[in-house]
């Protein structure tokens, strides 16, 4: 069985989801865009075309172009929206049985039909996007859709190819992609405001299950009708200031089309626009240019008139359900439209409440068909909900230092492990204190236990490999296992997820990183610094010891006040003079190390090979055995 | 009875058991697929990741076109317009580099994979079914058409 898709079928675009795991992804088509036009066309020479390229001939194939086939599909001739569809479309519409049929090329094609080769292409898209077939689809309707307009819809999924799974009603599917039906009882109210229409709709969440209580709108009243009144507005200011009329330049006509689209766009996220269309159209006098600013507030004021056509819908949806405004427990938002912030505004204005617009309002409900597609195909199952780790878990290292193996919002199950090894010399002991938390320092985190692995073979510091594994099952517990790679012998701890943080304490630990976050880092840069500094002197005097007589006498003596001045520094807190004197030893042990190199080699090679031999079981200096290699305390 | 009762926890189990079994392949399937369809992605986002900037600079070109068509006669040759179309040149070149190509349309048979109608003529002296005119040019990025040519259509009766 492959994967149920969603989509939404609309009026004026369409849009497909499907669920990836337990998330929805919308599928882009063919020309990679995540909405396609509904829109079919036949060309002269016989061809169909589907989508965007059948829009781009639009203009001169109208006859032949069929948009908004969603307006016809399960109804019959007489229907008033059919007699008004009549009089507007391009197309020809003729009655044909108890419904309608639309003229394409030579043949007449019922609605569904026509449907049925926009819901063709999408599937012959998300086929080639998933690289698998896609035979069965949950599909999108309005809520007032009627039994017959279902059919229709059902049967263009059918003729498409498809097993059409359920047919659910858009609000619904927009209250499913923001997860609303995990709430007990939620009354919910639906502004839907697209390209070509506007639907409202007031649901009411009981038992698992969504119902319809009331529908109302507007079949003609959408984005482009705001689109409209930005193009007559500009045209109408271009007139008074230039005595041109745009509106009959068929060219200066598209630019101002497109202008208008982006400036009300941009007028979403900023508050001014200045809209500018050099050599617009020309005169005798020469070339004339458009140039209007416009701000949000003008904006608002032209396209104020229909927001507030918008409302009344509302209140009658309000009434019919015979619930209250202030009832309504969450308003999600539809269509591209809502973005506009005049229109947020009103919608927020008019329910009293803050509405849901997290989910891309373009495709919240192909998204929302996605997810009923996904329970139905037993995707999304309870145990499918994965878990994550709030805060990071890692345990405390040289210098006090909180060292992170799992990182916060790793999804669990998880498991992470990383190599370790001792301070000091003959240290045969490790103690392994796990925490939890984002501070840099283990004592500002959360202890949630330690043990101790012991059994470690005497050994210079830095050698022993000790494996510290954390492993976090899908419950939340935590195991934390400590191996010594060279005897086998190991030590664990086990840690319930109750022995953590609670909700609370998380979030204030989180915040609490947050503002100790530079603080943190410095003390952090500092006592990274004094371990390494350690490590340092403690090569160097290694290195000297193993050098002997083939050191000269000055390049040693120098290594050896570097050494001293460390030394003295290491324990304080002038970064930058540890800094200085760290790189000052650095050099100067490393003028040995090359002096050594450069022995005559008769001379050197009894003392060589010892002084090889010596170098081989210790880390060189400056060499990292283990990447992430790091020391602990000896407790 | 004990054994009727032992079957039933393991039919429950078996059951169990597949239903996990089934789920678990299911989603190293989703992760495997995820995956290869992650790295077409970034692949792909490699390729295209300049076209967001580029389709914002084609409104510029464009209107370089058509300063370009509007110069007035008589100062045609002034330096100063010259220098002007250079740097038109210039933006040209650079998005040249980048992989953007103009898509022919002048004279062409009209194709909706590659052009867009915003109007249509009849003149008899060209072919039907022609573009008399380019309005606005098309582009292509890496060879996938990032905006049509806007055009004008001829179409006899």
């Amino acid at each position: 069985m492959g994967k149920i898709i969603g989509i939404d079928l609309g009026t004026t675009n369409s849009a497909m989801a499907v669920m990836e795991g337990a998330e929805p992804k919308v599928i882009a088509n063919a020309e990679g865009n995540r909405t396609t036009p509904s829109i079919v066309a036949e060309s002269k020479g016989g061809e169909r075309l589907v989508g965007q390229i059948a829009k781009r001939q639009a203009v001169i194939n109208y006859e032949n172009t069929i948009f908004s086939a969603k307006r016809l599909i399960g109804r019959s001739f007489d229907d008033p929206e059919v007699k008004k569809d009549i009089e507007l479309m391009p197309y020809k519409i003729v009655k044909s049985g108890a419904g309608v049929k639309i003229k394409m090329g030579e043949k007449d094609y019922s609605p569904a039909e026509i449907s049925a080769m926009v819901l063709g292409k999408l599937k012959a898209d998300a086929e080639a996007y998933l690289g698998e077939p896609v035979t069965e689809a949950v599909i999108t309707v309005p809520a007032y859709f009627n039994d017959a307009q279902r059919q229709a819809t059902k049967d263009a999924g059918k003729i498409a190819g498809f097993d059409v799974k359920r047919i659910i009603n858009e609000p619904t599917a927009a209250a499913l992609a923001y997860g609303l039906d995990k709430k007990k009882e939620e009354k919910v109210a639906v502004y839907d405001l697209g390209g070509g229409t506007f639907d409202v709709s007031i649901l009411e969440l009981g038992d698992g299950v969504f119902e319809v209580k009331s529908t109302n709108g507007d079949t003609h009243l959408g984005g482009d009708d705001f689109d409209q009144k930005i193009i007559d507005y500009l045209a109408e200011e271009f007139k008074k200031e230039q005595g041109i009329d745009l509106k009959s330049d068929t060219a200066a006509l598209q630019r101002l089309k497109e202008a208008a689209e982006n400036a009300k766009i941009e007028l979403s996220s900023k508050s001014e626009s200045e809209i500018n269309i050099p050599f617009v159209t020309a005169d005798a006098s020469g070339p004339k240019h458009l140039s209007i600013k416009m701000n949000r507030a003008k904006l608002e004021d032209i396209v104020g008139e229909l927001i507030k056509k918008t409302l009344k819908p509302c209140e009658a949806a309000l009434k019919d359900a015979g619930i209250k405004k202030s009832d309504i427990n969450e308003i999600i938002l539809v269509g591209g439209m809502t973005r506009m912030p005049a229109v947020q505004a009103a919608v927020k204005e008019f329910f009293g409440k803050e509405p849901l617009k997290g989910v891309n309002p373009d495709e919240v409900v192909a998204i929302g068909a996605a997810i009923q597609g996904g329970v139905l195909g037993g995707e999304v199952k309870d145990v499918l909900l994965l878990d994550v780790t709030p805060l990071s878990l890692g345990i405390e290292t040289l210098g006090g230092v909180f060292t992170k193996l799992i990182e916060k919002n790793t999804t669990i199950p998880t498991n992470a492990s990383q190599v370790f090894s001792t301070a000091g010399d003959n240290q045969t002991s490790v103690e392994i204190s796990v925490l939890q938390g984002e501070r840099e320092f283990a004592a500002d985190n959360k202890s949630l236990g330690r043990f101790i692995l012991d059994g470690i073979p005497p050994a210079p510091r830095g050698i022993p490999q000790v494996e510290v594994k954390f492993d976090i099952d899908a419950n939340g517990i935590v195991h934390v296992t400590a191996t010594d790679k060279a005897t086998g012998k190991e030590q664990k701890i086990t840690i319930t997820a109750s022995s953590g943080l609670t909700d609370e304490e998380i979030e204030k630990m989180q915040k609490d990183a947050e503002a100790h976050a530079d603080e943190d880092k410095k003390r952090k840069e500092l006592v990274d610094l004094k371990n390494m500094s350690d490590a340092l002197v403690y090569t160097a005097e290694k290195t000297l010891k193993d050098a002997g007589d083939k050191a000269n006498a000055d390049d040693k003596k120098a290594v050896e006040d570097k050494v001293e001045e460390l030394k003295k520094l290491k324990d304080g807190e002038d970064k930058e003079a540890m800094q200085k004197a760290y790189d000052e030893l650095s050099e100067a042990i490393q003028k040995v190390g090359a002096a050594m190199y450069s022995q005559p080699e008769g001379e050197a090679t009894a003392q060589g090979d010892a002084a090889e031999e010596a170098k081989s079981d210790e880390p060189v200096e400056g060499e990292v055995v283990d990447e992430k290699k790091e020391e602990e305390d000896k407790k | 009875m004990p054994k009727k009762v032992k079957i039933d926890k393991e039919v429950k189990l078996q059951a169990e058991f597949d239903e996990l079994k089934d789920l678990l392949q299911r989603t190293q399937a989703d992760f495997v697929n995820y995956r290869r369809r992650n790295e077409e992605d970034k692949s792909n986002f490699v390729k295209y990741a300049t076209s967001d900037i580029i389709e914002q600079v084609l409104p510029v070109m464009d209107n370089f076109a058509l300063a370009a068509k509007h110069v007035p006669a008589e100062i045609e040759s002034n330096s100063w317009v010259i220098g002007v179309k250079a740097i038109e040149k210039q933006l040209e070149q650079v998005l040249l580099a980048n992989g953007l190509t103009r898509v022919e349309s002048e004279g062409q048979m009209f194709d909706p994979n590659k052009h867009e109608a915003i109007a249509e003529v009849a003149d008899k002296s060209q072919a039907d079914g022609s573009v008399t005119s380019e309005e606005a040019s098309g582009y292509l990025l890496n060879g996938k058409l990032i905006r049509p040519a806007k055009v004008i259509v001829n179409k006899l009766k």
